[in-house]
């Protein structure tokens, strides 16, 4: 158990100490909570449990607004993730631009797959297939419009190379009684 | 590193044990009513995520649709009898009605966060009364503050009458209090200075053209909502404001083919997506309703689409007075009217709408046209506050209408109705006192008192207002704040110290000097009433900490339980009504708890549409009581009026229902008033009326935008309750989403003003109009607006007033004629009407009955709105010297100015032209109901809140244009 507080513009240039990619990618097995974000730790503690970083995409082949979908930390779609190069800069983005982003594909009303459904023109996951809500990509996975009860909850992504790990995940998915 | 450890804990869910307390009880929310369901247990424990370690019986993770996923918003920690407790609060995932499998909004989803825990930020609650001395509030015990308030009541009650005794209270937040209120009010100090929280007055009905036409406003079921074959909406996106209904019923209905027809000027998500699904969208220009509904009316009739069976049987082949001004003589009357009429002519629709011919015509088509085999498609009418809201009576009768003619009203998917605001939750105590009430407008009955003007007239001396917060849910309301503020805090005479007798006699003083005692009750410091302004501040008791009943849009009665603790010496409003009536002297208060309210309400309101009085005489045959009968029934409750038919308790589905089959009643109170299964008129048929433009015309030409001006209407989001006093201002996943006010902008209209998203935007106007005066004995308030003097108001001295007052020459059974008094414009032929009815048709004799004749039998009126009711039987020279055009030559009307604040939001969205904020947030600069005019409705005296227009200009840059953390400017209609 560690933990550690982050000023919201500092985590927004991804310069926090905690979270810095030395921090994340040293620190033992252990989860993060960070807990006084302003903003948006008031509505979700901003929790990370940390994992052996995950491969899951190349700097190289990732395209604007084309998204690719990976499982993490287990091989089933209750594990499943979308990652996006936003084309513009989002909160806990990676890469030279900030932009790059990976949230899960639960829908936090009611598990709906939300897989497939990243529109690029507005950076949103969704409609949901079940109740058609929204997700900014840009802010955290904020609803936008529709019925979630929490925020989606948004991978950390670390970048070493050419390489975009995942190295945790910041708040619960849906279906999960505890942090995956 | 922080020095805030977080409990570990909190990095996983608290899954409720197994075996620990469960209570039902639905949403506090929105008007759908959602069964929930609270699971608690003591702090320390911890269930386990196996089937045998939790009280779901659930292995997590648990797939989709499971109804056992708990997110943190679902979780609290509250006191019972002083001790933590864990609380997780869940929709019920077993439910068959409502909320169908455990589906939820954002709002009732997160509403384990409403409930009082003082390391939250629910930790301002209203725990003890306090007094205002010198201006600030501070701690007195409830004696002294019931001592006070019956001392000064006592006071202004024998000096300046019943009438100087005022409330405004919440219409709907629980019939145990509502009933204890409205039985003070009406039955203990008998006042007619008495309205609810969402307009002036509070009699009659919202819809009143709907009501005219005989159709129950609530008398649809949410499974209505999925039979139809086309289901037209007007003034409301029920995806926004009644989440389930679309969710669960809407939905799942479109995606088997149920076409949906909207008529708003936003393009909302649900509107977006029944477009996707080959529905049709009408983007309307505001408060121009009853025009697309005519010439959509007009399109049917001619071209022989009316279901003519239907009208054969149910529609009343005459009227029940000559040259009235809205009920036809018949659907022949009606055909006549409507093809001949000029505001129903598609040229003036198109104009005046923004909606194009063929659209229009696509609309009318989809609903009514026979299908190739000559069957017809079921069509079903809903509507909700951008219809009833912006044009009240003519609105809601043209909406009526066109259902009619389409066959909708009385059966299954057939169906006229409201969606719905907030839950139903009044359970009147007592009649209103009409008789009490000063105005009687011409040829027209009663009207009850605008308290708005009366408080601004000065003829209030003590107001009790509960659970408003008043005046930034009123329009043009600046005038109200300014008035009310120098009647009360800023008045002279002011308490200096913390002493009963000190503070009795000051206020004595006050209210001797032109000034108001204001008492509030509620459960949060609300701004600016009880912060800045209130005498006396009441701390309530709410949901989730007493026993307490209401119905839903579908007249579904539940229990909403009582599981926590209220915080400090919070009590529930029954109680402290009870309290005080005690103390005044008042008999029937004598209450235990709240159940006693409950079963007392059932037999004064027998015959209303939510009648539960069945379910009582049931509970004491059986010996139990009738709160726990319903408890029994969990979040499945049952829909009234509940019925007891041969030896069982039944719901009743649908009102009107002509494929209703009831069985023997087995209680002494039998429930089989007519309109169970027929409409409700005296003949069981429905009304057709005419809906005139006259009446509200002038007002709609002189609101709508100038050069330059937006359309500013207003309205609900889904993520957002009323005032935001729980969610955007309590709830920080809420209040990330929605930090401030916003208003939502055209592209093309935002980039001629410069205004990017995040942009903060000054909205003002400074020609508001507003209605004022009319409660002096001036000649002209008693011949325009037929005002007699009340015995009780204090700056009256004459002896027998009503003699003096009352010409008559000019007073019949139905009221005073119109003829030869005020301005003569009243008398002349009226070129108005004519346009309206130019066929001359034959006299006939009056019904003896006078007015109303259409009207059911008093029995089944609701006692706020007896005789109040009904404008069957006017006569368009009783209707005229209360429109805009002619107030504002009597000098009733001012202009005033207003403005607000919000953080733009730039999206097509919203038609050009038009901007949408929300209704009522009092934490914002500014209300934006104030840019509402002040001019009621002239048959309904309803207010008109989605009407205004202002300028809008950038202010500046708001914090959260470049914020990632906090509102998100994205596109809601994403679908």
């Amino acid at each position: 158990m560690d933990e550690c507080n982050l000023d919201k513009n500092e985590h927004l240039n991804n310069s926090a100490p905690c979270v810095s990619r030395r921090n994340f990618l040293l620190a033992g097995a252990s989860t993060f909570v960070l807990s006084t974000m302003p903003g948006m730790a008031h509505a979700f503690k901003l929790i990370v449990k940390e994992h052996s970083p995950l491969r899951v995409a190349s700097l190289s082949q990732l395209t604007e607004g084309n998204p690719v979908e990976f499982m993490f930390p287990l091989d089933n779609p209750m594990s499943s993730f979308t990652l996006v190069k936003l084309g513009e800069r989002g909160a806990g983005g990676v890469g030279k631009d900030q932009d790059i982003v990976a949230f899960s594909n639960l829908c936090t009303h009611m598990g709906g797959p939300l897989n497939g459904s990243y529109k690029a023109k507005h950076k949103v996951l969704g409609p949901c297939p079940l109740h058609l809500t929204t997700f900014d990509l840009t802010r955290h996975g904020m609803v936008v419009s529709g019925h979630a009860t929490q925020t989606l909850p948004q991978a950390r992504l670390e970048i070493m190379g050419d390489d975009v790990y995942i190295t945790g995940v910041m708040g619960l998915i849906y279906g999960q009684a505890g942090l995956i | 590193m922080s020095n805030k450890m977080v409990n570990k804990s909190e990095t996983e869910v608290l899954l409720p044990p197994k075996n620990v307390e469960v209570f039902t009880t639905a949403c506090d929310y929105c008007i759908t009513g959602c069964g929930y369901k609270v699971y608690r247990w003591p702090v320390g424990e911890s269930g386990k995520p196996t089937p045998e370690g939790n009280a779901f019986n659930a292995l997590y993770p648990v797939g989709p649709l499971s109804g056992q996923w708990i997110s943190e918003n679902q979780h609290n920690v509250v006191d019972v009898d002083g001790k933590k407790h864990n609380v997780v609060i869940v929709a019920d995932k077993d439910t068959k009605v409502v909320n169908v499998g455990g589906d939820h909004s954002i709002r009732g989803g997160t509403i384990a966060k409403k409930c009082y825990n003082p390391d939250s930020p629910t930790k301002d609650r209203l725990k003890y009364p306090q007094v205002r001395i010198n201006g600030k509030l501070e701690r007195i015990s409830w004696d002294d503050a019931i001592d006070i308030m019956a001392e000064i009541s006592n006071y202004t009650i024998e000096k300046y009458g019943v009438s100087s005794w005022a409330m405004k209270m919440f219409s709907y937040q629980y019939w145990e209090n509502t009933h204890a209120l409205t039985k003070l009010a009406f039955q203990g100090v008998q006042t007619p200075a008495w309205a609810v929280h969402d307009q002036p007055t509070g009699h009659g009905p919202d819809t009143p053209g709907m009501s005219d036409a005989g159709i129950d406003n609530f008398s649809a079921c949410y499974e209505d909502w999925s039979l139809a074959d086309v289901l037209f909406i007007a003034g409301t996106d029920p995806f926004e404001s009644k989440t389930i209904i679309f969710n669960e019923w809407i939905l799942p209905a479109m995606r088997r083919g149920m076409k949906v027809i909207t008529v708003m000027p936003r393009k909302t998500a649900g509107v977006a997506y029944a477009e996707k699904l080959g529905g049709l969208y009408l983007e309307i220009n505001p408060g121009t309703d009853t025009l697309l509904l005519n010439a959509m009316a007009r399109i049917i009739v001619e071209n022989g689409w009316e279901d003519s069976e239907f009208v054969n049987k149910w529609i009343n082949n005459r009227a029940e007075l000559d040259q009235e001004v809205f009920q036809a003589d018949g659907f022949d009357d009606y055909k006549r009217w409507v093809t001949t009429y000029k505001y129903a002519e598609l040229d003036i629709a198109v104009e005046k709408t923004g909606i194009s011919a063929e659209d229009i015509y696509k609309a009318a088509e989809m609903l009514a046209r026979p299908n190739e085999d000559g069957s017809r498609k079921k069509a079903s009418f809903g509507f909700e506050k951008g219809l009833y809201w912006s044009n009240n009576y003519a609105n809601t009768a043209a909406i009526t209408a066109l259902g009619l003619i389409c066959g909708a009203g009385n059966r299954p998917g057939q169906v006229i109705s409201r969606f719905g605001g907030h839950q139903r939750g009044m359970m009147p105590g007592g009649h209103y006192p009409e008789h009490l009430a000063p105005e009687k407008f011409p040829g027209w009955k009663k009207q009850g008192i605008d308290l708005d003007r009366w408080v601004e007239e000065g003829k209030a001396k003590f107001v009790w207002v509960v659970g408003t917060t008043w005046i930034q849910a009123m329009t043009a309301s600046k005038r109200l704040k300014d008035k009310i503020h120098n009647l009360t805090s800023g008045h002279t005479y002011q308490p200096s110290k913390l002493d009963k007798d000190h503070i009795i006699e000051t206020f004595k003083q006050r209210m001797d000097n032109d000034g108001m005692v204001m008492v509030d009750q509620d459960i949060y410091p609300v701004k600016p009433i009880n912060t800045e302004l209130a005498d006396i501040v009441l701390p309530a008791s709410g949901w989730g900490e007493e026993d307490l009943t209401r119905a839903n849009g579908e007249r579904r009665i539940r229990l909403y339980s009582k599981f926590n603790d209220s915080p400090g010496e919070s009590l529930p409003d029954w109680k402290i009504a009870a309290m005080f009536a005690k103390r005044m002297g008042y008999s029937g208060f004598d209450w235990k708890d709240s159940n006693e309210v409950f079963e007392d309400a059932a037999f004064y309101n027998k015959n209303r549409r939510t009648s539960y009085v069945a379910l009582v005489e049931y509970a004491r045959k059986h010996g139990r009581r009738a709160h726990e009968l319903l408890r029994d029934m969990g979040t499945t409750g049952i829909q009234a009026p509940v019925r007891w038919e041969d030896g069982k308790l039944v719901g009743t589905k649908r009102l009107h229902d002509s494929t209703l089959r009831t069985g023997t009643p087995t209680g002494l109170t039998a429930i089989n008033p007519s309109w169970l299964r027929k409409f409700k008129t005296k003949t069981g048929r429905a009304n057709l009326l005419k809906a005139n433009w006259e009446m509200f015309g002038d007002y709609w030409e002189f609101m709508k935008p100038r050069e330059n001006e937006l359309w500013v209407t207003t309205g609900r989001i889904n993520e957002l309750w009323q005032s935001g006093f729980d969610d955007q201002m309590r709830r920080p996943y809420i209040k990330e989403r929605w930090p401030d006010n916003w208003l939502e902008i055209h592209p093309e209209d935002a980039k001629v003003r410069g205004i990017e998203s995040g942009d903060r935007v000054l909205i003002s106007n400074d020609r508001i109009p507003i209605e004022i005066g009319g409660y002096s004995k001036s000649e002209q308030d008693r011949k325009v607006r037929g005002v007699v003097p009340l015995q009780a108001n204090a700056d009256i001295d004459e002896v027998d007033l009503l003699a003096q007052v009352v010409d008559h020459q000019h007073v019949t059974t139905d009221g005073i004629r119109a003829s030869g008094m005020g301005n003569p414009d009243i008398i002349e032929s009226d070129e108005l009407l004519m346009t309206m009815d130019p066929v001359e048709r034959p006299l006939r004799n009056k019904p003896t009955d006078s007015n109303n004749a259409s009207i059911p039998d008093d029995p089944d009126a609701d006692p706020i709105m007896k005789h109040l009711e009904s404008a069957i039987g006017m006569k368009w020279e009783d209707v005229k010297p209360m429109t805009f055009g002619e107030m504002q030559k009597n000098g009733y009307i001012e202009l005033e100015s207003a403005s607000f604040e919000a953080v733009a939001i730039v999206t097509d969205a919203v038609k050009k032209g038009v901007s949408f904020t929300y209704f009522n947030l009092p934490s914002s600069v500014g209300a934006t109901n104030s840019l509402a005019g002040r001019v009621l409705d002239p048959v309904s005296q309803r207010p008109r809140y989605k009407l205004a227009r202002g300028e809008v200009k950038k202010i500046g840059e708001s914090e959260y244009k470049h914020s990632l953390a906090q509102m998100s400017f994205k596109s809601r209609n994403i679908v």
